[in-house]
């Protein structure tokens, strides 16, 4: 049976300590390693601060709902926004090496999930981050 | 709340150690860029070291703010050392394959030297 954890927050940068405190839990008791907690942290943050600062514009006051659905050594992540309408495209990366200042938040996302995925359905926007544990010793 | 990021500079002529305390994020960068910027643009310091012994979180933007940061050194022709980095801030800057880019030390005295 799938374990589900939610949350409800605002659109305010203050809950991204708490949502990172938060998904290290979260993805403990899944069976991550340390590391693998750790690039699960990276992702969630990253998509949460793309909320604040890109569908809310820096509006501290959007709703945002974030659920875990974990089954079997899977953890999905969702997150969920009522804000504008953002195409993933234009906040692709530089080539990382790159100097420029901005624009690496989906590239980390990216780099630490196995799969990220970006879906407007009426005026919400979804992303859906999803991981697995890796196989020990495989 | 507890405070989310504390900053405490020590100047010493044209060098200033950036001491920081908290995880650099969304909320906290605009603090730590300031600092940076403010040292280098103002107060024409050679050298600029972040001792980022109590970071344990360096989020994109954070990350934005050191790029910003070692691009005002290198047009000031200063140094940016990033010293002490926590596991978490080293995977981040390993991920963005930006390790290199930067001068790194092990510890404050070590940029001292």
């Amino acid at each position: 049976m799938p374990h589900r954890v939610e949350l409800k927050i605002s659109s305010d940068p203050r809950w991204l300590r708490t949502v990172r405190a938060m998904m290290q839990e979260v993805s403990r008791e899944v069976g991550f390693t340390e590391r693998e907690r750790c690039d699960i942290m990276i992702a969630v943050d990253e998509a949460l601060a793309n909320v604040m600062k890109h569908a809310y514009k820096g509006d501290p006051n959007g709703p945002v709902s974030l659920s875990c659905i974990a089954e079997d050594g899977r953890l999905e992540i969702v997150l969920c926004d009522q804000g504008e309408a953002c195409d993933p495209k234009n906040l692709e990366p530089p080539p990382p090496e790159e100097m420029r200042v901005g624009g690496r938040g989906i590239f980390l996302m990216r780099s630490t999930m196995d799969e990220v995925s970006f879906e407007r359905n009426g005026n919400h926007n979804y992303v859906r981050l999803r991981k697995r544990v890796k196989p020990q010793g495989g | 709340m507890s405070k989310d990021l504390e900053l405490n500079i020590v100047r010493n002529g044209a060098c200033s150690v950036i001491e920081i305390q908290g995880d650099i994020d969304l909320k906290t960068s605009p603090q730590v860029r300031a600092a940076i910027l403010d040292l280098f643009e103002k107060r024409g310091q050679e050298r600029v070291i972040l001792d980022l012994k109590g970071v344990n979180y360096i989020d994109s933007s954070g990350v934005a703010s050191l790029v910003e940061g070692l691009q005002q050194a290198k047009k000031h022709k200063a140094r940016f050392i990033l010293s002490c980095l926590n596991q978490a801030p080293r995977h981040v800057l390993d991920l963005t394959r930006l390790t290199s880019v930067f001068e790194i030390t092990q510890t404050v005295d070590e940029a001292l030297k």
